[in-house]
């Protein structure tokens, strides 16, 4: 490619061989190298064999004249441009038009001048350059705009599999995911804990492309890990946070709102950092509770000043849905005023069935962008959140009471009884103190516990963990923190039976719970026997049992009733404070 | 964007206006950079009066501002936000980290 000073390689054609040396002379003064022929013919020749950098043609030759050589040359060379200039003694203004149509870059009169064909190639030199300057930078504009499409590419491809590894199939999860035009980082994921609990999220990462997907690996990873272990919500939030973090730059941060269904208790948990409020709405669509953002998003807050706190709403046995949605999805619903969006949103819920909900405000989203492309990613997720599953108490027949009251005095005779027979494979016991119940979410570690005895009939290790964690949670309850039942009562006790329950966690001082696994080979076969004791006060055996029976009091009975329904043996020591629970394996 | 700087006693101003997004990210910077160094100011006010528009990498360059002059010991002020405006910094709860006004 020729510089400023490179020495240009000219074709010169004339058929005067004259005015053919005549103009290599003052070529080569001017430091270029002059090739000659004398014929239209001859030029195309050397032309096609050699490019040159620039073309001095004389127009009248025998044969091919110069305007068919030009017409030619341009043809050949059409991705390229070769200045040329026509030298000719035709002066009318006609010869200069059809010398300029056939492809001239300039026109000059015989009798040549030095000085004018030096400034002309000069000048055209200068034109070259920069022609080719441009070219290169042209040249490296293409090859960015494609590393950078790639990059896309990539990033789109990545987000896809992470996001097919994630294929929500959960029958209760409903939702929508349209990207915008260039991938911005919206995320949905679903899962259920160990306990049936059904954990959902929708996350929405700053940026566009690769650098918004690098930041829903951390997230995506650790939503599922956590999940499946149970911990709670607040736990998730604060190890997402944790991880974006660590691994992304200070100004990347993920806005996300993730919630947990407990359906046995009819509760729904929130904790939303930077997400349009979530909507819990009734069968008609109206509110039944707003969760609005109490939170910064997560990444941005130091681990030791993460705020954890989940809000809690029990909506019992009236069958809801819970709408997330991204702030993408709240803007295209009205082009930038959120509040107006989210009423659209909510209109839709008013006028639709529960099941016909999530299409509606979909067609609603598609009329308001009227064939637009949204400039943000759209997500929306609509969690059924089933009527609170009311554990039908069988009810029993006065003599099953008395037999019940017959084996609780027994109870520990029976007992006594059993471990004489009973010939103990393996046990193991696990002590938990105050510090430990206060700090730690003991629900994962019981299921460690679980997965570390590997059961191996079908259902086992669910049955066992759901036994344990009931025994466990009967005896933090009810045991050390000598919580009182009957606060579950009423439309909003379970919020504060949560509530009471989560302050006086914090302040136990003093007191254990101790876990107890035996494997033992009975009479009956081989059973696992699980025992959990605490160190309260224990409980009035009898009354429990006459509670029981009472259908207004069912709300608190359901734990109870459960480990009844999937142990074969249930009973309770040391008046309450043991509960002996045992599986036939 | 074209952004103003005024500096009256210890505080500087920077008056953003327009769309509060990505294409701002190399002028904001400039301005606050230049603020961060000169050890009389102490306190950066972001005026948001004549933003129209503001989203999430906007948010980030003010994370990044407020780590930058937590570093100084500088203090960063939010403020005169449109209710539009306001309606973002209220849901990502930058209240929490910002004193906005």
């Amino acid at each position: 490619m020729p510089d400023k000073r490179t020495t240009l390689n000219i074709l010169v054609v004339d058929d005067s061989p004259p005015d053919l040396a005549l103009m290599a002379v003052m070529l080569a003064r001017m430091g270029h190298e002059a090739v000659q022929v004398e014929s239209g013919e001859a030029a195309l020749n050397l032309f096609r064999q050699r490019m040159p950098d620039m073309v001095l043609m004389d127009v009248v030759m025998p044969g091919m004249g110069g305007y068919d050589a030009v017409r030619e040359m341009r043809r050949i060379a059409q991705d390229e441009w070769i200045p040329i200039i026509f030298i000719s003694a035709l002066g009318e203004e006609d010869d200069i038009l059809r010398g300029i149509e056939a492809g001239c870059d300039d026109y000059l009169l015989k009798p040549i001048h030095y000085n004018l064909l030096s400034a002309k190639v000069n000048s055209l030199h200068q034109h070259l350059h920069l022609f080719s300057r441009m070219g290169k930078q042209g040249q490296l504009l293409r090859e960015y705009h494609e590393r950078n499409e790639e990059e896309q590419q990539t990033a789109q491809d990545f987000m896809d599999r992470l996001l097919a590894l994630d294929k929500i199939n959960d029958p209760q999860v409903h939702f929508h995911l349209q990207p915008a035009a260039v991938f911005s980082g919206d995320l949905i994921a679903a899962a259920r804990s160990p306990a049936g609990h059904l954990y959902a999220m929708l996350a929405d990462s700053t940026g566009h492309g690769l650098t918004a997907a690098l930041a829903v690996m951390p997230v995506l990873q650790s939503f599922h890990a956590m999940a499946a272990k149970g911990y709670s919500i607040g736990a998730l939030a604060a190890e997402i946070n944790r991880k974006i973090r660590e691994y992304l730059p200070a100004n990347r941060f993920v806005a996300a709102v993730i919630v947990v269904l407990d359906e046995k208790n009819g509760r729904v948990s929130v904790w939303n950092g930077g997400c349009p409020p979530a909507i819990l709405l009734n069968q008609d669509g109206m509110i039944v509770c707003q969760f609005d953002s109490k939170h910064l998003p997560l990444g941005i807050l130091n681990p030791n000043h993460f705020d954890d706190e989940v809000t809690h709403y029990h909506y019992g046995n009236h069958r809801c849905q819970l709408l997330l949605c991204s702030d993408g999805a709240v803007d295209s619903a009205d082009g930038g005023n959120m509040e107006i969006g989210m009423s659209h949103l909510l209109q839709v819920a008013r006028t639709e069935s529960m099941a016909e909900r999530l299409p509606a405000m979909v067609r609603m989203l598609e009329r308001q962008l009227a064939g637009k492309q949204s400039h943000d990613d759209i997500a929306l997720i609509l969690v059924d959140c089933p009527a609170e599953k009311m554990v039908e108490l069988p009810i029993p027949e006065q003599s099953e009471l008395m037999r019940r009251e017959a084996n609780l005095v027994s109870a520990a005779v029976a007992r006594e009884q059993h471990e004489q027979v009973e010939k103990i494979e393996w046990q193991m016991a696990l002590t938990l103190t105050a510090p430990q119940l206060r700090q730690a979410d003991i629900v994962p570690l019981l299921l460690q516990v679980v997965n570390q005895i590997e059961l191996e009939g079908p259902g086992l290790s669910g049955k066992l963990f759901l036994i344990l964690s009931e025994l466990f949670n009967n005896a933090l309850d009810h045991g050390l923190l000598k919580l009182d039942s009957t606060l579950k009562h009423g439309p909003e006790g379970m919020d504060r039976f949560f509530e009471e329950r989560s302050v006086r966690l914090k302040q136990l001082e003093q007191g254990e719970i101790k876990i107890q696994l035996l494997k033992v080979s009975s009479a009956h076969g081989p059973c696992l026997k699980i025992v959990v004791s605490d160190t309260g006060d224990g409980f009035d055996l009898q009354a429990l049992q006459t509670a029981a029976l009472d259908a207004s009091m069912r709300r608190h009975g359901r734990g109870i009733a459960l480990v009844e329904s999937l142990s074969s043996q249930l009973y309770h020591a040391d008046n309450g404070r043991e509960a002996h629970a045992c599986i036939l394996l | 964007m074209d952004i103003k700087v005024t500096t009256v006693g210890s505080v500087a101003t920077i008056n953003m206006n327009g769309r509060f997004d990505f294409s701002a990210h190399r002028s904001f910077r400039d301005a606050y950079d230049s603020l961060l160094k000169q050890k009389d100011i102490t306190c950066l006010e972001v005026d948001l009066a004549n933003v129209v528009y503001i989203d999430s990498s906007a948010l980030g360059m003010l994370l990044l501002l407020h780590e930058r002059a937590h570093q100084e010991g500088k203090e960063i002020v939010l403020c005169r936000a449109s209710s539009a405006v306001m309606q973002i910094l209220d849901i990502a709860n930058f209240g929490k980290l910002f004193t906005i006004r």
